[in-house]
């Protein structure tokens, strides 16, 4: 969609900054790529480039490597629906279906007023509340034809807000670091350790 | 330390290798041929495709292990024909062909396929894999020159690689993961390189594809002999293939002297332009007024004797000029020379319009590629290897990787300006200044520096870069010269340039003693009576089109051509010349090293050698060269003295590279040649990279000629005669205010009449454009894309082009302005003297 607005373009420069070599920023750059349009757009995958030093091909490869980077748009919110295993054996396939009929699309689809994506995924760890589904990361279950239903209700109707944020979402909460503390004093206190 | 040997096993053969070789070329010296796909002796190696298995002994017992990864070591015991080994490589071989598609009678690569011929020699013959496999679009359009079919890859990593570590342009990686895992470009970012053709050469499978190759022939219908390919005088070694006497597509051979078998692809697709037959020139024509009409040979000829005998007759000897500079073959450039000097004997030539500096100081220690590669010191002067000698730029990144030091005096930023150790700016105002910046930065390793002094700038006249290379010369006593001007070498070997006029002489000829520019100065006045141009055009030496048309009128042009240009359709009489691959003979590189040329095809139409011509007009003007062989002409070079001594097509047998030259002065021992068809595809036998390679196409070894110097003997002095380089060097006015000094910087795809031949190559041409750093954007108000117009001695308008890498290497306070792109109207902006001022104007947009 865009390149990293200015905003963004400064926390960009601090996460480069992290690191002795600029490239090491790829990945949490491509983040915070994600958290600005939902997705990786091209557009911020060039603008990585330039920040890190590399080609955008390079970049274009390490993103296209995870899963959780998306380099389509996604809708508002990601829901994986778990088909592995436990998942399958609680009636994890009627789900999926349902939740095909529900939203309208196809697994990998996204629906036209851009809010929901339907994704299938292996197991996601919330095996004791099968079938089980994520939402931008945020579990849900069991689910069964009703409470699927409700789950897309509430998040249409911005009930869970609070609860799950946008797709892309890092933290909502912004922490300040801890001022660095100069490597003098670390030697100070080393010394002092050892006396 | 590097002499260190082990002593390690063999399938229990006892062997020894030199400490820190790879496993799998100690095998390869063994005569131990372990099958690989990813492995290639001039790039890094990854062990990404696990087709190089074997098996070592270690402390934990046996295991497998690819043999590209790892490296030798005291004791090993290794193992390749275990039954392990075989049931690994059908491992590897079965999973490579799962999703290979099989399509080999339609692919190209089919024939001379390493993958195809491996499966033979080492898989199972068999699959179980039964069920539907990748499928993408395809071909993919990768650049307008490469091609892309996925379904073929085998994820070898070779093409990232060389792009990477090569090229240094990583604009193809892999994407995805697993057995999605695809070579991609960036969505509209395209492969464009000068190098692309290389990845297509050294794929593996028929993945990647050159779009002038595809379809065109089949690799066994293919006949090839070993030639040098002469886009510049770099002097690659190149196997040319044909197929039903048409040129099909040319292959670097792995030559350690020169190009570690890379080609740029301005030499590797120039086959096209040779098979362009409607922009080649077939046949001879006379111009009768405006109309031109084809004629026989012997008429023409007999116009052009009869010109030159006329303008020596009423204007003396002096009145008939020859210009030339492009790189024509050894034997054609001695012809001519000859013919110049002994038969018409005039002063006014010069063979090598592109290089301007003293050539006596290039001759007088002259370094080879590989010396100046392992110096300690290596200095660029002048010299943009890039675009000026593209296989250069990739040697001389691979040697600074290694370790190489490089200082680089430039007027303008290149792309080695990044990774060198030094940058140090030439400008009118501080030359002295510079080349103590060059002394400092060389410190006290004086002993091993070579200099490369090339003639990028042409706003930086011969004067002034023959005065930069005696300052520095001066005060390093010991330093190497390479040679760094992209052509004229062979001119500057046989004396055809007032910038080298002793290396040659035969007693009482005439010396040259006008250069090119003068030349094509005094042309335009009117001074000479015939004008002969050598396979160029003079729309490259500094002519305008109208001023073609003057010139016309005041001077007889004989043109001698390949291609069709400006300059053959305005010329009086035009001789047809054959083109490369359509003869033999041979030619000398900036290393001054004799190079063998093969004969390919037939001349188109009636086109003939450059040194057939010459001495068919010394015959028409009453004289006699007396060649009517090769090998006469090579005879007379042989005992004509200077640097070529003891030139003798007998050295091709002796060894793959040909001998430096001077001979007695130059011995460089021989590096074997890779001979690896999995590390070159596509020439088709190992065996043909030998010495016989493709026997009667090439100029046969011959026996020495009785005549040929005891090459121990030290050739005839090479005497550094002093006398005009052009203007004089003095110190340039101070710069107004809005002025700047002019440098005018020549591209790779700068038009010329073989490139605009060339179907492929042809839309590469850009406009030139100003380029600034966004510094200097700022200072004058210009933005990316804008217009703006330079007014130095002619006015010209050009495009902006704000450059972000200049911000780094371009200093602040730099006086200088950059035109990137030789044209007419880029070079009508210098008008033939050095360091213009110029100013800028910005054009409104309407």
């Amino acid at each position: 969609m865009a390149r990293f607005s200015d905003d963004m373009l400064s926390r960009a420069k601090e996460l480069v900054s992290l690191y002795p070599d600029p490239r090491s920023a790829t990945i949490p750059l491509c983040h915070l790529a994600q958290e600005q349009d939902g997705y990786v757009s091209d557009e911020a995958m060039a603008h990585i480039a330039e920040l890190v030093g590399s080609s955008a091909a390079e970049v274009q490869g390490t993103a296209s490597f995870y899963d959780m980077l998306k380099l389509e748009p996604v809708g508002r919110y990601v829901i994986g629906v778990c088909t592995n295993i436990a998942c399958m054996l609680r009636g994890a396939y009627e789900v999926l279906e349902d939740a095909e009929k529900v939203l309208g699309i196809p697994v990998g689809g996204t629906t036209e007023d851009g809010l929901f994506t339907l994704e299938e995924v292996e197991c996601i760890a919330h095996c004791d509340h099968a079938p089980a589904a994520q939402v931008n990361y945020r579990y849900f279950g069991p689910l069964d034809d009703e409470s699927f239903r409700s789950l897309i209700a509430r998040l249409r109707d911005g009930e869970l807000d609070d609860e799950v944020p946008p797709h892309g979402t890092l933290i909502r909460v912004r922490r300040e670091a801890p001022p660095a503390i100069p490597m003098t004093e670390i030697d100070r206190e080393r010394a002092g350790d050892q006396e | 330390m590097p002499d260190e040997l082990v002593s390690l096993t063999f399938d229990e053969h006892p062997f020894q290798a030199q400490k820190g070789t790879k496993l799998i070329d100690a095998l390869d010296a063994a005569g131990i041929h372990v099958p690989r796909f990813c492995y290639h002796p001039r790039m890094s190696a990854v062990g990404m495709c696990r087709m190089c298995l074997v098996e070592v002994k270690g402390p934990r017992g046996v295991s497998l292990q690819p043999s590209c990864y790892i490296d030798v070591a005291d004791g090993m015991e290794v193992f390749t024909e275990s039954a392990a080994v075989k049931k690994a490589q059908h491992g590897v071989l079965e999973f490579l062909l799962a999703n290979h598609p099989l399509d080999c009678p339609v692919c190209d690569k089919g024939g001379e396929c390493p993958l195809q011929d491996q499966a033979f020699a080492h898989g199972s013959g068999e699959t179980r894999f039964v069920e539907e496999k990748r499928h993408y679009a395809k071909p993919i359009p990768i650049s307008r020159l490469i091609k892309l079919d996925r379904e073929r890859c085998i994820q070898c990593d070779r093409c990232t690689r060389f792009a990477d570590e090569i090229a240094g342009e990583p604009l193809i990686d892999f994407a995805g993961r697993g057995g999605a895992l695809r070579i991609a470009t960036f969505s509209n970012v395209d492969f464009d390189s000068y190098f692309s053709g290389n990845v297509a050469q050294i794929c593996p499978v028929g993945a990647l594809t050159t779009t002038p190759y595809r379809f065109k022939a089949r690799p066994w219908d293919l006949v090839q002999s070993a030639s040098t390919c002469m886009e510049c005088d770099l002097g690659c070694q190149v196997s040319l293939q044909s197929s039903q006497n048409e040129l099909t597509r040319m292959l670097g051979i792995d030559s350690d002297a020169i190009n570690h078998s890379w080609l740029c692809d301005r030499g590797r697709f120039t086959t096209s332009a040779v098979n362009n037959l409607e922009l080649r020139v077939a046949r001879p024509r006379l111009r009768d007024q405006s109309r031109s009409a084809e004629v026989s040979w012997s008429k023409a000829l007999r116009a052009a004797a009869l010109s030159i005998k006329r303008t020596i007759d009423e204007r003396g000897a002096s009145a008939v000029a020859i210009v030339s500079g492009t790189s024509l073959s050894l034997e054609t450039t001695y012809a001519w020379a000859k013919l110049a000097s002994d038969v018409i004997r005039t002063n006014a030539v010069d063979g090598a319009a592109d290089l301007r500096t003293d050539a006596s100081l290039l001759l007088e220690n002259p370094a080879s590629i590989n010396q100046a590669l392992s110096a300690s010191k290596l200095v660029l002067v002048n010299v943009d290897p890039k675009n000026e000698l593209p296989v250069m730029h990739l040697r001389l990144r691979a040697a600074i990787r290694a370790g190489l030091s490089v200082i680089e005096l430039n007027t303008t930023p290149t792309e080695l300006t990044p990774i060198v150790d030094h940058a140090i700016a030439l400008e009118p105002s501080r030359l002295g200044q510079a080349v103590d910046e060059v002394i400092a930065a060389i410190g006290d390793q004086v002993d091993d520096v070579v200099i490369v002094a090339g003639s990028r700038d042409r706003g930086f006249g011969a004067a002034l870069n023959t005065r930069v290379l005696k300052d520095l010369l001066e005060r390093l006593p010991g330093a190497k010269v390479l040679n760094g001007t992209p052509h004229g070498a062979n001119a500057v070997a046989v004396g055809f340039t007032p910038n080298a006029p002793q290396v040659i002489r035969s007693s009482g000829g005439v010396t040259p003693s006008v250069s090119a520019d003068a030349i094509v100065a005094g042309a335009l006045r009117g001074d000479f009576g015939t004008l002969i141009v050598l396979d160029s055009e003079l729309t490259r030496l500094g002519m305008s089109e109208a001023d073609l048309e003057v010139l016309g009128e005041r001077v007889t042009v004989i043109a001698l051509s390949t291609f069709e240009s400006a300059t053959t359709h305005s010329a009086a009489i035009v001789l047809p010349l054959c083109a490369f691959g359509e003869e033999q003979g041979s030619t000398v590189n900036v290393e001054w090293r004799h190079l063998r040329l093969g004969r390919q095809v037939e001349p188109l139409g009636q086109a003939r050698s450059g040194w057939m011509i010459a001495a068919e007009l010394a015959s028409m003007l009453g004289d006699e060269l007396g060649f009517l062989t090769l090998a006469d002409v090579m005879r007379d070079l042989n005992q004509s003295g200077g640097l070529l001594a003891g030139l003798g097509y007998e050295y091709f047998a002796e060894s793959l590279d040909g001998p430096l030259f001077p001979l007695s002065r130059r011995e460089e021992p021989c590096a074997p040649r890779i001979l690896d068809p999995m590390a070159t595809p596509g020439i088709a036998s190992v065996d043909r990279q030998g010495a016989n390679f493709a026997a009667g196409r090439v100029v046969e070894p011959t026996v020495a000629t009785g005549f040929a110097l005891d090459p121990g003997k030290s050739p005839q002095a090479l005497v550094s005669a002093e006398r005009g380089t052009g203007d004089v060097v003095r110190d340039p006015d101070p710069l107004a205010e809005d002025e700047f000094w002019l440098s005018l910087v020549p591209r790779l795809y700068d038009v010329s009449p073989s490139l605009s031949a060339n179907p492929f190559l042809a839309a590469w041409v850009r406009d030139p454009v100003l380029k600034l750093s966004p510094l200097q954007g700022e200072q004058l108000g210009l933005m990316d894309g804008d217009r703006c117009r330079l007014i130095g001695a002619a006015t010209v308008e050009l495009g902006v082009e704000l450059t972000k890498a200049f911000d780094l290497s371009v200093r602040s306070d730099s006086r200088v302005l950059v035109v990137d792109g030789l044209t007419p109207a880029t070079l009508s902006l210098l008008e033939n003297q050095s360091w213009i001022k110029v100013r800028v104007e910005k054009i409104n947009g309407e």
